[in-house]
């Protein structure tokens, strides 16, 4: 196989038989980003999974070509980690056992992050959200005026399913969930420290993912739990900065200017 | 007895508490049950916290319309006033108390969980189509009779039940028949408050108003009192960026609000609508073609998208906006704003106020700024926005209001907290008395916990109006003082209540952290100065004693009129201010030897020198600051002995009396001091031993220290 342009990471648990509808969308957007000559491989983490989802996965891998790894680690964040450590794409794609994509998300994705060298993590333009409260939102670019860094304390603007150089996701792995004290929503810590790290998040004009929700979910046990996103240091680092400035302003003026009185 | 039927609540009915109506249909399995008015029973409501409510009432629905053959069907309607529902009321749990055989489809869109019988029946309504067709036929039937606001609610409820019906249309085309395009207005007398709202919002566009609504009387001036006054209840537009019909067909649940003219979908936009994360306009159409793409994709994958018509329509599908700009976010952005660098220390306080807590708070602030030095402690009041004591508030300490304006709801004052929490991330938050506060501990403690330290104060055990122990002690303290560091009191004897009364582990005990504050404002007598006369046991102008605290029922002024009643050779001046001031007043009127004073500001600036003693009365309490002050001032002391007041007052430096409510040992106590000086001497100097020792600053401070509530900064992980 040609070395891949893209590696899409696929994280699986016990999916079942739904497992069969995104392993079909993620081929139809593999074959599209073929035919355009990015080549794609794809990764799947079969993470405590059980026999059907096993079954499904391996019934597909016999008809496309499909890199399975085991894991025990009963922990999204360390599944993923898993993948990346071992693809081989200059880019990675996250991807979700319950969910589907638009055909152009892998080919599109890629070319909109070749043409941009700048430290970006692009998502998709818009969501529809199936099974529960069906409803449809757009991710937000951080480049648009309305994007305010603070929302990150209050909301996750972005899903996990990002799509950006294997080198960014090797630089922050994702952390552990660690629901029992009190820390989960990993994919929005890990997206407050992108941000702080400096990475842009930008979405791709014209993709779409359709996300499943379920009545039980990973998100609905951690909100159950009262978890809440990993500590980040972002925010505090933005008052050290301010008082930093002020310190400054105020040394120039005593010195600079000894006629004014500090205020 | 009747099954309880679970009704979700939409969340405009959570916030606002606004009347809720429920819209029922009730099937009778039997003509001979047909009855023309049904009982509908509300027996709980459960908050968005999981808390649930007793509510137990009912009411009476008369039937509007039905079949009464055989297996027929009888509508109704009930109102159930938003005063009866808790805050943030997320689920009502309702039953029909009638006899005979009922079946309860829906009500307002809830799917029932039981039938009559007990049998669980499938969360999908299987007779929705039928009960859509019932509400749809008598709100049409209400439309034709010129009843459009009714028939609205009615066709709104068909709505619900069967969205295929494309009811709203039908709704909109009536409300389009009553299009008033010159009705009569006064014009206002300058800008009202909603004209100014709308104003400033943005949306209102006036030459696009005039131009879009051709309808309108071209010389008619004042499209802005229109669109407030009219045209938003006709659902027209403001301008380019907010669709009135969008908005409504969005959130159809605002239409009858919409009809009765309670509800400007602008406003309702403004005031509540964005913060709930709806859109004021439809998508844009790159965000409609990526969807479109997207659906066109994937439709053939999932049943969901495939066997239902869920997804037909992309311009119907409910818009969420991530971006929300909720008050919480607000409250928490202008507070992170404002601040001009990072604290590790954090005192949360309701409010401050001239209270006892508030300068138990002040102490410890000030206590970390002479540890960490000047503005290394932020104070923030969280609960309410009442800042009276600000003269209080020292130079080199930080102070914020969450809410200056006080309009956030206790939930909402907790989540800004927590906002502000991740983001600053001190080291170190000292709550003293903030309700939002303990909620922030009792529902994220856990992941809080491990993050900075965290303490609670609690001084004693607060009583509500019927007298039961009802403060954060009782409500707070069992859940969270697993997740608290420590747990801080102003005396150690309330500790030994706790233990008792939850049966808390030695384990846990070790959090229990006893400070014991330095009188509030010491009163120093220079050497110069010969005492008082009262203090050397002559009273020529009588035997005058001080009684100064907040007049409230907590301080057990009932005690204070008998013993003032049992002790007419004694004069009493009574100073403060509160609930009881007027009744007060009234029996000072009747008795020579009260004096009603009227409020003070610091005890210190009273005439102290004119008493020979200080009397103090309350059911409940820790240790009053008033208490320390008239001990600084070296008055003899008779107090009430409940809560952590026998620490201080003991029987080697005071009078402590444990009766509430016989005034007999009092005034015994009283006349003791007056008649046998040398004794009252002897426990006046005990007492000024044990506040010196005890209740010294620099104790205060060590105190602090070595229990690890103020850290070196290497210390703080």
């Amino acid at each position: 196989m040609r070395k891949p342009l893209v590696s899409a990471v696929l994280t699986t648990h016990r999916e079942g038989l739904i497992l069969g509808a995104t392993l079909k969308s993620i081929a139809r957007s593999i074959a599209l980003a073929e035919r355009n000559r990015q080549p794609v491989e794809l990764l799947v983490s079969l993470d405590r999974a059980d026999t059907l989802t096993r079954d499904v996965v391996m019934d597909f891998a016999e008809r496309m070509e499909t890199r399975v790894f085991e894991n025990d680690f009963g922990d999204l964040s360390l599944s993923r980690n898993r993948c990346i450590e071992n693809a081989s794409g200059e880019f990675v794609a996250i991807l979700d056992g319950d969910d589907l994509i638009s055909n152009n998300w892998l080919s599109d994705a890629a070319t909109t992050a070749g043409r941009d060298a700048r430290p970006t993590i692009w998502h998709p333009e818009v969501n529809v959200v199936f099974g529960e409260h069906n409803h449809m939102f757009r991710h937000i670019d951080a480049e648009d005026d309305e994007f305010d860094p603070l929302m990150l304390i209050a909301t996750n603007p972005w899903t996990a399913l990002s799509f950006a150089r294997k080198a960014y996701f090797e630089a922050l792995p994702y952390t552990p969930i660690q629901l029992a004290s009190g820390i989960g929503f990993e994919d929005w810590a890990w997206n407050r420290e992108a941000v702080a790290a400096g990475y842009l998040h930008k979405v791709v004009k014209g993709t779409g993912h359709a996300i499943r929700r379920k009545a039980i979910s990973l998100a609905k046990l951690t909100t159950q739990a009262k978890a809440l996103p990993a500590p980040t240091e972002f925010f505090r680092a933005e008052l050290e900065k301010r008082a930093a400035l002020r310190s400054s302003r105020d040394h120039r003026r005593m010195f600079l200017e000894p006629s004014l009185s500090v205020a | 007895m009747a099954p309880l039927y679970q009704l979700r609540l939409g969340h405009q009915n959570q916030a606002d508490r606004r009347d809720l109506a429920l819209f029922g249909i009730v099937r009778n399995i039997s003509s001979a049950d047909w009855t023309s008015e049904h009982t509908i029973g509300v027996r709980h409501a459960v908050d968005k916290d999981g808390r649930c409510f007793q509510l137990q009432t009912e009411f009476r629905a008369s039937v509007l319309a039905g079949d009464r053959s055989a297996g027929g069907a009888s509508v109704f309607k009930i109102l159930i006033p938003g005063s009866h529902l808790p805050e943030h009321c997320e689920t009502l749990h309702v039953d029909v108390v009638n006899e005979g055989h009922h079946w309860l489809s829906d009500i307002a869109g809830a799917p029932a969980s039981f039938n009559r019988t007990g049998q669980a029946i499938p969360p999908e309504n299987t007779l929705r189509d039928e009960d859509a067709k019932l509400f749809h036929s008598f709100g049409i039937e209400l439309a034709s009779s010129g009843q459009l606001v009714d028939a609205i609610d009615w066709l709104c409820q068909a709505h619900r039940l069967d969205p295929d019906m494309d009811t709203l249309s039908e709704i909109r085309e009536l409300i389009a028949a009553q299009l008033n395009p010159a009705p009569q207005i006064m014009p206002a007398d300058g800008l009202t408050d909603t004209m100014r709202q709308i104003m400033l919002s943005g949306f209102f566009d006036p030459a696009w108003y005039l131009k879009r609504y051709g309808d309108l009387n071209p010389r008619f001036r004042g499209p802005l009192q229109h669109f407030a006054e009219f045209g938003g209840f006709e659902w027209r537009s403001p301008g380019p960026h907010f669709d009135t019909e969008w908005y409504l067909f969005q959130n159809p649940d605002l239409i009858p609000g919409v009809a009765r003219r309670d509800l400007h979908p602008l406003l309702h936009y403004l005031n509540h609508g964005q913060h709930e994360g709806r859109s004021a306009a439809p998508p844009t159409g790159t965000m409609i073609k990526a969807v479109s793409n997207l659906l066109d994709d994937v439709m053939d994958l999932d049943p969901k998208f495939y066997a239902t018509h869920d997804f037909d329509q992309i311009k119907s599908l409910p818009v969420a906006n991530l971006v929300q700009a909720t008050k919480s976010f607000r409250a928490f952005k202008r507070v992170f704003e404002s601040i001009p660098k990072p604290y590790d220390y954090v005192v949360a306080v309701p409010w401050l106020v001239h209270g006892g807590a508030d300068l138990m708070a002040l102490n410890m602030a000030r206590a970390i700024t002479s540890v960490h030095g000047p503005r290394s402690v932020l104070i923030l009041a969280v609960d309410h926005p009442r800042t009276d004591a600000m003269d209080w508030l020292p130079p080199d300490i930080d102070f914020l209001s969450l809410q200056p304006d006080g309009d956030l709801s206790t939930v909402e004052a907790t989540e800004a907290l927590l906002y502000f929490l991740q983001a600053a991330a001190p080291k170190c938050l000292i709550n003293v008395n903030s309700m939002a506060t303990w909620e922030l501990f009792r529902v994220h403690g856990n992941a809080l916990s491990r993050r900075l330290r965290m303490y609670g104060c609690a001084f004693c055990r607060d009583h509500n109006k019927l007298g039961r122990p009802a403060g954060y002690s009782d409500t707070h303290v069992g859940e969270t003082l697993p997740f608290l560091t420590g747990l801080i009191s102003d005396n150690s004897l309330f500790f030994r209540t706790l233990v008792d009364q939850f049966g808390v582990p030695p384990s846990l005990q070790g959090r229990f952290i006893a400070l014991y504050n330095p009188p509030p404002s010491p009163v120093v007598w220079a050497k110069s100065e010969t005492a008082s006369v009262s203090v050397q046991g002559d009273y020529p102008a009588g035997f005058r004693v001080l009684w100064a605290s907040r007049l409230t029922r907590q301080k057990n002024l009932e005690l204070l009129q008998k013993i003032i009643k049992a002790a007419p050779d004694i004069i009493f001046d009574v100073w403060g201010r509160g609930e009881a001031d007027e009744m007060l007043r009234d029996a000072g009127r009747s008795s020579v030897n009260l004096n009603v004073m009227g409020p003070y500001n610091r005890f210190d600036q009273l005439p102290l020198r004119q008493y020979g003693a200080f009397l103090y009365t309350s059911y409940w309490d820790g240790i009053p600051n008033v208490l320390l002050e008239a001990a600084s001032a070296d008055l003899p002391i008779v107090t009430s002995s409940v809560g952590g007041i026998s620490e201080l007052v003991t029987d080697a430096s005071g009078w402590s009396i444990d009766n509430l409510s016989d005034p007999a040992p009092y005034v015994s106590a009283l006349r003791t001091i007056r008649d046998d000086w040398g004794l009252a001497a002897r426990r006046r100097l005990n007492m000024q031993r044990l506040l010196s020792t005890r209740h010294g600053w620099d104790k205060f401070v060590g105190d602090m220290k070595h229990t690890g509530i103020i850290r070196e900064p290497s210390c703080d992980a």
